[in-house]
């Protein structure tokens, strides 16, 4: 009676083990990608791109400003890699719509990346660690680290300012979400000369809104777009399920609230627009983001003709484009392919980089055109240098 | 140590007074109990520790707690990274979800406890409730926005039905002198599944960066293995000499139990304690806000938390079996009212975290289980998982209400006054709670 029970039990536990074991072993072949010699494992297949981009060629860090066609200047790329191979995660360069293989740095796997040509950030999350560590990485022109800061939480935004002086990080704070069922933000900002925090936390700063104190517990802010000289900022506040566009300054040290409904700000170069999500669905479905577009002198808003829902803070191309990220599927894969779509509202979506997440135009023309000769040395730890032609196409 | 049996029956010989003292508490029946060895537990010698003294059938539901929480709790420690990266969730959904659960297991939890006792198939409703668990893993396979609420509603109903049957068998299963130390044990299994969990969890993402799926995977294969040992190896207990036919579980039975004086008080006593209780996340957010505490300390508050709790769940049942399960209650309760004035000392540092833990691991130790084994031991036998029902409920719609009106009060006057106004309102209960609630009918040094 009982001994057939235990020989259950003992199928069972075996089978339990081994099916996990097992998921997790082939899980770990398809993501160590092809080896030497070998014909490629079958990986998901793209479900946008046209033709599928071949395997990354990596290459050493020495070799990383890649030939000079390129890097046109105003269109260098810099982004994460998806692609479920070796490459994954990894920092990458290329230009957009262009069908060659993408091109993998060797050394920086970044959640989220921003920068401009003298350096900017990479969000690391080191997996193999227990906890799981999170680690903001600045590094400078040539991808070389030169500070690390350890990060409270699972890295989300990051923008450099457009003179390259200052960062700002966003994280969800583990700590938070752990056991209860609400997770909260912390945003940072962070000089990159110094490689230190300058305000550990924005949401312990004091918000104003219409001249009076604003307050509240729960406060969250999120997703800081710079100015063109970096002094002040855009972020999103929420508060109480609603969110805010709030206009911050970086030395005095405080925020104020501008409008409603406005969620990761990004900032057109020509710093006369914001480009933001606007929340359009319920509370037990899942919330959409229309991409939008607001005009900071008249407040006049237009959504953009992007229809899917995007949660992601874009990066202007140039004043008429905004780029921006789309899981490859609805659910199950880490394959995001970056789009681009017109900024007044017209036209339509296209794919411009499969497999490229967190897309970074690298600004400055100037340090851009020098650095297509002289690499290496170019453009570190020069802050009055890049200022030059700050705000990019303006 | 004295024997416990001997122990136990001079002190129920000398407290037999109280109407609500259980049958299996008066000594010629537990004497019966013991000799016919179906409940009593081996080992009486003053010597024996451990496992050997606590009933197999508590040590099999502890272990089925122990994967059950492995596999709920792997899932939670990556629900925040898979909701926000992968289906781009919002804290206001989660939120809503988290109090929409609170509601609906409020009410599933007291009618579950009735099922239960009606007909005494307290392994049956308990399987059900692990069993929507499971199932809420095997719907997180199948991803997308839906069914991830699924899931988590699934997950927290099912705890919600599983709780209130799953402790009475715990109690049926124990001899009345050591059910604090039985709560004790499976609350021990418990939380080592919730501390497992998590680790197997960020494991197996380091292994496989970025597939959660292999997380659902792992995760519904313990929820199984859970299942299995509950419905292959845990024995239907029906509460000691009831017959079928006599167990007049309804819901009129159960609002009569309010209605008896002793537990009545135990149930307001302990929904006021609840009330007073600030959460977790609270208690850590408030002392990293007064301390500049290095953020990435963070997520190892609930890991020293849970370790304490794990370590001393066992020695406080004992020490409650031997002492009295309210004294050990009440003083759970002043050890969370001293976390309390650990978290108003003017600049905290690294000591007074490690105290503020160790106060809160023992709190949990001293009146989680302590406090069904002191209701279990007050309740008549029939009725012992509609009773148990009625006091979660209480407790955690209290915490509930407790944790919202924390909230209010630290956004109104900021987080020292909130934990001042708690830690007094604390106070109070406990010195109401202490003059008020009753002996379990049982238990005291000889």
């Amino acid at each position: 009676m009982k001994s057939w029970r235990v020989a259950f039990f003992a199928v069972l536990c075996v089978t339990c083990v081994a099916i996990p074991v097992l998921y997790v072993l082939s899980a770990r072949r398809a993501a160590e990608g092809p080896l030497p010699g070998e014909s490629p494992l079958p990986v998901r297949a793209p479900a946008t791109s046209s033709a599928p981009p071949p395997a990354p060629r990596p290459i050493a860090p020495s070799a990383v400003p890649a030939p000079a066609a390129s890097l046109k200047p105003s269109h260098a790329i810099v982004y994460r890699y998806t692609g479920v191979d070796a490459g994954h995660g990894k920092l990458a360069r290329g230009e957009l719509e262009a069908p060659e293989a993408p091109i993998t740095f060797a050394d920086l796997r970044c959640e989220r990346v921003h920068m401009v040509h003298g350096g900017g950030v990479c969000l690391m999350t080191h997996r193999r660690t227990f906890p799981v560590r999170h680690e903001a990485v600045l590094f400078d022109g040539d991808f070389q680290v030169r500070h690390t800061l350890a990060l409270s939480g699972v890295p989300s935004r990051v923008k450099v300012s457009p003179d390259g002086r200052l960062a700002a990080v966003t994280v969800f704070e583990s700590g938070h979400s752990y056991a209860a069922a609400h997770f909260s933000t912390r945003t940072s900002i962070i000089d990159l000369a110094r490689g230190d925090f300058v305000i550990l936390d924005l949401e312990k700063l004091p918000v104003l809104r219409g001249g009076a104190p604003f307050q509240a517990i729960d406060l969250n802010v999120w997703g800081v777009t710079f100015t063109a000289s970096g002094d002040r900022f855009y972020a999103t506040l929420a508060t109480g399920g609603r969110t805010y566009l709030v206009d911050g300054d970086v030395a005095k040290r405080q925020m104020q609230v501008l409008r409603e409904g406005v969620e990761c700000p990004s900032l057109s170069p020509d710093g006369t627009r914001i480009a933001f999500k606007r929340r359009e669905a319920g509370r037990l479905t899942a919330v959409t983001w229309r991409l939008s577009v607001v005009r900071l002198d008249t407040g006049e808003e237009w959504a953009l003709a992007e229809t899917r829902s995007v949660d992601d803070q874009v990066e202007w191309l140039d004043d008429a484009t905004v780029l921006y990220s789309l899981p490859e599927a609805a659910s199950g894969t880490p394959v995001q392919n970056s789009w681009a779509v017109p900024a007044d509202g017209g036209g339509s979506p296209r794919l411009v980089m499969p497999k490229a997440y967190s897309l970074v135009v690298v600004r400055n023309a100037a340090v851009g055109d020098r650095g297509r000769r002289e690499p290496q040395n170019e453009a570190v730890g020069r802050p009055e240098r890049r200022r030059v032609g700050a705000g990019g196409g303006s | 140590m004295v024997p416990d049996f001997t122990a136990c029956a001079g002190a129920a010989g000398r407290r037999k007074s109280t109407h609500l003292t259980p049958l299996s508490s008066l000594p010629q029946y537990r004497f019966i109990l013991y000799l016919s060895g179906r409940n009593a537990v081996p080992g009486q010698s003053p010597k024996t520790f451990g496992w050997a003294r606590v009933a197999p059938n508590v040590i099999l539901l502890g272990l089925v707690s122990l994967f059950t929480d492995i596999s709920s709790e792997m899932v939670n420690a990556v629900l925040p990274l898979y909701l926000t990266m992968i289906l781009r969730f919002t804290p206001l959904q989660f939120g809503f979800v988290d109090g929409l659960q609170h509601g609906v297991t409020a009410l599933l939890r007291t009618a579950s406890g009735v099922a239960a006792d009606k007909g005494q198939r307290h392994k049956g409703i308990a399987a059900t409730g692990y069993g929507l668990a499971a199932v809420g893993k095997a719907v997180l396979l199948v991803a997308g926005t839906a069914p991830v609420v699924v899931a988590l509603i699934l997950d927290r109903i099912g705890k919600g039905i599983r709780t209130a049957p799953r402790d009475a068998l715990i109690s049926h299963s124990t001899a009345p002198g050591r059910v604090a130390e039985a709560f004790g044990v499976h609350r021990m299994l418990d939380t080592a599944g919730a501390l497992l969990g998590p680790v197997l969890a960020f494991l197996l993402l380091a292994l496989v960066p970025g597939r959660f799926d292999a997380i659902f995977v792992t995760s519904l294969s313990a929820a199984v293995i859970g299942l299995a040992v509950l419905f292959l190896f845990v024995e239907n207990r029906r509460a000691p000499g009831v017959q079928l036919g006599s167990a007049g579980a309804t819901a009129r039975a159960a609002l009569a139990l309010l209605g008896r004086s002793g537990f009545g008080v135990l149930v307001v006593a302990g929904a006021a304690l609840s009330l007073a209780t600030i959460s977790d996340n609270f208690v850590y957010l408030t002392f990293q806000r007064r301390s500049d505490l290095d953020p990435r300390f963070f997520p190892l508050l609930y890991v020293g938390t849970a370790l304490v709790y794990l370590l001393l769940a066992v020695p406080a049942g004992r020490a409650a079996d031997r002492i009295g399960h309210r004294w050990i209650y009440l003083a759970g309760n002043l050890l969370l009212l001293a976390a309390y004035l650990v978290l108003l000392v003017p600049a905290p540092g690294l000591m007074e975290l490690a105290g503020c833990l160790t106060l809160l691991g023992g709190y949990y130790a001293a009146t989680d289980g302590v406090l069904m084994a002191l209701a279990s031991t007050m309740l008549p036998r029939p009725l012992v998982a509609t009773g148990l029902s009625l006091l979660t409920t209480a407790t955690a719609l209290m915490r509930f209400a407790g944790a919202v009106a924390f909230g209010a009060l630290w956004g109104w006057r900021g987080p020292e006054a909130a934990v001042l106004v708690f830690a007094v309102a604390l106070g109070v209960a406990i010195v109401a709670a202490g003059a008020l609630v009753p002996r379990s009918g049982q238990i005291a040094t000889p």
